[in-house]
């Protein structure tokens, strides 16, 4: 009980995860400015006119807010929100962010990714959610002594460390419920995946001839990873390694699998691991820092 | 306190339709959707045993043209550059060729359905959407057209080696002459 007091303390009067929450921000921000610009391209399709996907609108008050490229009257407008998006993703990986912009950031990206289902995967889903968590990033200096930026400081560590179990819980919720299937567990789940060529190459799908001891290795690594990733990954001496397999394993989905997207969002996910003297040494190399600004 | 219980939510609407009473998992819900809304069914229980395709001709002054899928030509471009928008057109089109599969089970499901049944469709007319105005056919005089799903499935056999089988199944011919 002191020790989760010592905690909320600490929370509030000194901001220790400042450098990491800033370098997460514009991570995302870039992987989200290369969504866009490559949706942007076909633009029309993806969220225009000219779309041939199925609209869903069965909203009504203030949740149809997060639908809004589902009236099809609405689509003919769709830079409204793509360009804004953009804009506001593009001066925050500057540095220029702030309550505000992230409370927009996060509602245009909504619109964005309900605009079009067919393109969105796991990490489409995973983004929105850090993207909310994000708005409470409240940058506010230590020197700051008011009410106000003691509590800035307290969500900001909140929204901080809400972002690790979020992505937690996505691996959870995925590892459960392949143990509720068959072929994970007898290990033919990558075996019959990689058989697609949709889900691979050409090549890998007509090469695969029988399930081999390595595919299913990997297919239980793969279970057991989703599945104990929320207790690993607050284990500070082993979550190095954790996050490297777990990088490879996105790479290998990018590569391999082909689901680029999801592969991305993920590893600039897990830029919020990294600690607050690394963000701060690679802030500090690539000068894209605006500082720690005691603003929101 | 906003916090957890958001993450109790969360929790709640991914794993308590089962566990928790129906009256919470209703508020769940009405606060989990859309704002909230999550999904990481990925590959999950299993992954998939079935790939759908979406294909079309159309007739024009010249007659029918071969079946085509556009899908296709989405993915091999995608095989020679992952990064680029290739593999968005190809689920876009992925998710077209899966409604248009599950419009012909509901159809089969139909007691005696006319061609007006096929043709209201929300898959076809999707699928009318792309072949009039972003096929390589669109302003060129289509007189009719006429949509497909091909299956691909595969099935383990009794030694565990995956077996392939594959399906196609037609819409209706539907003529659209001025």
């Amino acid at each position: 009980m002191t020790s989760i007091k010592a905690l909320i303390n600490s929370w509030q009067s000194s901001l220790s995860i400042g450098f990491s929450s800033e370098l997460f921000i514009k991570i995302v921000y870039l992987v989200l400015v290369w969504s866009t610009l490559k949706l942007l391209m076909i633009g029309n399709m993806v969220w225009g006119d000219d779309y041939f996907i199925l609209l869903s609108d069965p909203f009504t008050g203030p949740d149809r807010m997060a639908m809004l490229l589902n009236i099809p009257a609405v689509r003919s407008y769709y830079l409204f929100f793509a360009w804004p998006f953009l804009g506001l993703i593009i001066t925050g990986i500057f540095g220029f962010h702030n309550v505000i912009t992230r409370f927009a950031v996060w509602f245009l990206f909504v619109n964005l990714h309900f605009g079009n289902g067919a393109v969105s995967t796991g990490g489409h889903h995973l983004i929105q959610q850090l993207l909310f968590f994000h708005i409470f990033l409240f940058q506010v200096n230590d020197d700051k002594k008011s009410y106000l930026a003691s509590l800035g400081r307290f969500l900001h560590h909140l929204a901080h460390y809400s972002m690790w179990l979020q992505i937690a819980i996505l691996y959870l919720v995925s590892g459960v419920w392949k143990l509720k299937g068959d072929l994970w567990i007898e290990g033919c789940a990558m075996y019959l995946t990689l058989s697609f060529k949709e889900f691979g190459f050409p090549f890998i799908a007509q090469s695969i001839r029988e399930n081999t001891v390595f595919l299913q290795l990997l297919t239980w690594l793969v279970l057991a990873y989703q599945v104990f990733f929320i207790a690993l990954i607050w284990i500070k001496p082993i979550r190095k390694w954790v996050l490297l397999f777990g990088a490879a394993f996105h790479v290998s989905i990018i590569l391999l699998i082909g689901i680029t997207d999801f592969g991305l969002f993920m590893i600039a996910s897990y830029s919020i691991f990294i600690s607050n003297d690394m963000a701060r040494l690679i802030l500090g190399k690539i000068q894209w820092s605006r500082g720690l600004n005691p603003s929101a | 306190m906003g916090f957890a219980l958001h993450f109790f939510s969360v929790l709640g609407y991914q794993f308590g339709n089962e566990v928790l009473p129906k009256k919470l998992n209703t508020i769940i819900d009405r606060y989990s959707v859309p704002w909230f809304y999550q999904n990481y069914y990925m590959f999950a229980p299993d992954p998939t045993y079935h790939i759908n395709s979406f294909v079309f001709r159309v007739e024009t002054e010249d007659g029918w043209t071969d079946w085509q899928e556009p899908g296709l030509d989405q993915l091999r471009q995608h095989w020679q550059n992952r990064f680029g928008n290739a593999s968005d057109l190809y689920d876009m089109f992925y998710g077209l060729s899966n409604a248009l599969y599950d419009g012909i089970i509901f159809i089969h499901f139909m007691e005696d359905p006319s061609v007006e049944d096929w043709f209201s469709l929300p898959a076809h007319n999707a699928a009318e959407r792309y072949i009039t105005l972003n096929s390589t056919f669109a302003g060129e005089g289509i007189l009719a057209y006429q949509v497909g799903v091909k299956t691909e499935y595969h099935f383990f056999d009794d030694r565990k080696h995956l077996k392939t089988q594959s399906i196609f199944q037609k819409y209706p011919v539907k003529s659209i002459k001025p």
